[in-house]
């Protein structure tokens, strides 16, 4: 059995809202381990994004263990969290969330900028990535000049800028047409072929049957957690280079 | 130190984006740090005019006169002939030159309009302290004064007046001096620049006369002697010297002499006019106060603005101090922007001040140094709020900010 990258163990999470508390997230145990492709599905505020948000170290659980390989999370400092994201976690936004007014390659080089590394190998690094994500060309055009699967594509670049151990998306093609969604997926398979683990959350089954894992969540409980065979292998992604130099 | 100019550029960027409301909150700052170098620089340079001035008049220079601690003046109180003479004896090694501190003016009658002349009477050794250039003929000299010749000096603006040219030695003046007609004879013509402030605060360039000439030195008395000291002489001790030798000379209690001397002027001066200018430049600074709260507003502003942005940078994995050196340096930058504007535009004031109105400008690079310095601890200061609250804010909750 191969290891283990996230193992969240009784993790409840309780927004209070001072008049009343929702708990978002009910006593959740869940192993993901490396090199897996998991779907996280559930109906509209059974608690996908809470889930999401800890897991990408952007939240904290109100209770329960989060383990991130071996390293305890619960415990760390802000500043601790600040590497994990920036070096482990790709996070991919249903809103892309790009900086506005900051062109596409600039976009990409953020995270790297935040981990220290020098101008000329940002540079390449981001040049790099954004060819792979079929925008080689895009490099100087600002998000308001993109469309919004572009953005979604720049935004996965920067995603995975810094090489981290997994991708986690939340509803990644949710404001995107089936075409754009299907590209993104292909390029989510060809990176998950390539050793790198993704989650995605998402609300469409088609998405949900790229992936090799299928958890459900119902108002904050995880009530199914199955293994399925991947619908379609990650294979040859047109219009964009493929390629294992990650 | 690539952090740095990253933020820098990325500071650079949000200002250009904003580029109406980052001017706008320059704008306190600029009038702040150029109010502050224009006033202080005004005060500096003014007290730079003044001691110029004094330096003109002569800062060795000082009048001694009796002060009877009954108010009740004797006959003796009053200075002689004999009395400039005994002390000029007395004092030999302290004194350069002493007259009796008299003045007149004649007036030259024309048929449209009279000239009016000032005329200092002047004593032996005059050279001494001379402090103009004679451009046409001699100063007065010993001669005249002992052999109490009817001679003149003028100014060269009097000369071409009276004569239409600074050329002319040997004329012969008449005027009336006192009710009393006089002929003086011409023997000298002087040059002194001086600029339009100077002239205002001096007056006219005054001609030399002998004022053995000018009174009859028999019955002659002033009430003070008007007396300068040699370069070298220690200040203090010359005057104490002096006040004994005048005391013991009218009979009084050294306490009974007074003296006033243009040095002890000056200082009075500066020190107010060293008052006033911090005073106003105080109150300058204030507004540097104001530019700075400017800027922490707009930070405040910008910050809530962007708090997308800075979940966003957050979730790429930015420290909190990434996120506080991001809005420090924009601060920073719009203050210091404001600071150099505000030292130009302040400067340019200074001069162009200066210009107008005819005066030397003195501006201390210390005063530029702290105001620009000043400025860029405003921005600093006043962006740490701003920023840190930046720097602290929550990832998720910046990020669910709409
Ligand atoms: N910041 C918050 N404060 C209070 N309650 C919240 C907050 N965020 C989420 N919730 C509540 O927590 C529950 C789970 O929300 P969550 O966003 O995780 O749902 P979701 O599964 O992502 O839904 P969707 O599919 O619509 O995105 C919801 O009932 C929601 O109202
Ligand atoms: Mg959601």
């Amino acid at each position: 059995m191969s290891k283990a990258v996230i193992r969240l163990t009784d993790v409840c999470k309780t927004y209070d809202t001072g008049a009343i508390q929702v708990q978002a997230l009910k006593h959740v145990d869940l192993v993901i381990n490396e090199g897996e492709f998991v779907a996280i599905m559930g109906q509209s505020g059974s608690g996908k994004s809470t889930l999401m948000n800890i897991l990408g170290c952007l939240d904290r659980p109100t209770s329960g263990k989060f383990y991130l390989g071996e390293d305890d999370v619960s415990v760390m400092e802000p500043k601790e969290l600040a590497t994990v994201r920036n070096k482990k976690i790709g996070f991919i936004f249903q809103s892309f969330n790009l900086i506005p007014r900051t062109t596409a390659l600039k976009n990409v080089e953020l995270p790297m900028v935040y981990a220290r590394q020098s101008k000329t190998e940002r540079r390449r690094r981001a040049e790099e990535l954004l060819a792979r994500v079929g925008l080689a060309d895009r490099g100087d055009h600002l998000p308001n000049e993109l469309s919004g699967g572009q953005k979604q594509r720049v935004a996965i670049a920067r995603a995975l800028v810094n090489q981290p151990q997994m991708l986690l998306a939340d509803e990644p093609t949710g404001n995107l047409d089936t075409a754009s969604s299907l590209e993104i997926m292909e390029l989510f398979c060809a990176l998950n072929s390539e050793g790198v683990t993704v989650v995605v959350v998402t609300h469409e089954e088609e998405i949900a049957s790229y992936c090799g894992r299928v958890v459900r969540f119902k108002d904050g409980q995880l009530i199914s957690d199955l293994l399925q065979e991947p619908a379609r292998p990650a294979a040859g992604l047109a219009g964009v280079k493929g390629g294992s130099d990650l | 130190m690539m952090m740095l100019l990253e933020n820098f550029l990325m500071s650079l960027q949000a200002i250009r984006a904003n580029k109406m409301r980052s001017l706008l909150t320059m704008l306190g700052v600029i009038i702040g740090i150029s109010s502050v170098i224009t006033i202080v620089s005004i005060g500096d340079s003014m007290r730079n005019f003044m001691t110029d001035q004094y330096k003109d008049v002569g800062v060795n220079r000082a009048m001694v006169y009796t002060r009877p601690a009954d108010g009740f003046y004797m006959e003796n109180d009053y200075f002689t002939v004999e009395d400039l003479d005994k002390v000029l004896e007395a004092m030999a090694g302290d004194l350069v030159y002493a007259d009796l501190n008299g003045w007149s003016n004649g007036t030259i009658k024309r048929k449209t309009l009279d000239i009016s002349v000032e005329m200092q009477e002047v004593a032996k050794h005059f050279e001494n302290i001379m402090n103009v250039t004679i451009i046409e003929g001699r100063m007065i000299n010993d001669a005249d004064i002992n052999g109490r010749r009817p001679h003149i000096v003028l100014p060269e603006k009097t000369a071409l007046e009276i004569f239409g040219t600074a050329k002319c030695i040997g004329k012969v003046i008449e005027m009336e001096v006192e009710g009393e007609r006089q002929e003086l004879t011409v023997v000298g013509v002087y040059r002194k620049e001086m600029s339009a402030a100077s002239l205002m605060l001096l007056g006219n360039p005054t001609a030399y006369v002998p004022y053995s000439y000018i009174r009859n030195v028999d019955n002659y008395i002033t009430w003070a002697l008007n007396v300068y000291f040699a370069d070298d002489v220690d200040k203090e001790a010359g005057h104490r010297r002096l006040t004994n030798v005048v005391a013991r000379m009218k009979n009084r209690q050294p306490e009974e002499i007074a003296m006033h001397t243009v040095a002890e002027e000056m200082q009075q001066v500066d020190m107010v006019l060293g008052s006033l200018s911090l005073a106003v430049g105080a109150i300058a600074a204030i507004s540097l106060l104001v530019g700075g709260i400017g800027i922490m507003n707009i930070m405040l502003v910008s910050v809530t603005e962007r708090t997308r942005e800075i979940g966003i940078r957050k979730a790429l994995g930015a420290q909190p101090w990434d996120i506080k050196f991001q809005f420090l340096t924009e601060s920073a930058i719009i203050s210091a922007a404001g600071g150099i504007i505000g030292t130009a535009i302040g400067l340019a004031t200074v001069l162009i001040l200066g210009k107008v109105v005819d005066i030397a400008v003195v501006v201390n690079p210390g005063t530029v140094l702290l105001a620009v310095a000043f400025s860029a601890a405003v921005g600093i200061g006043f962006g740490f709020y701003p920023a840190s609250k930046a720097a602290n804010a929550d990832p998720i909750e910046a990020l669910r900010y709409e």
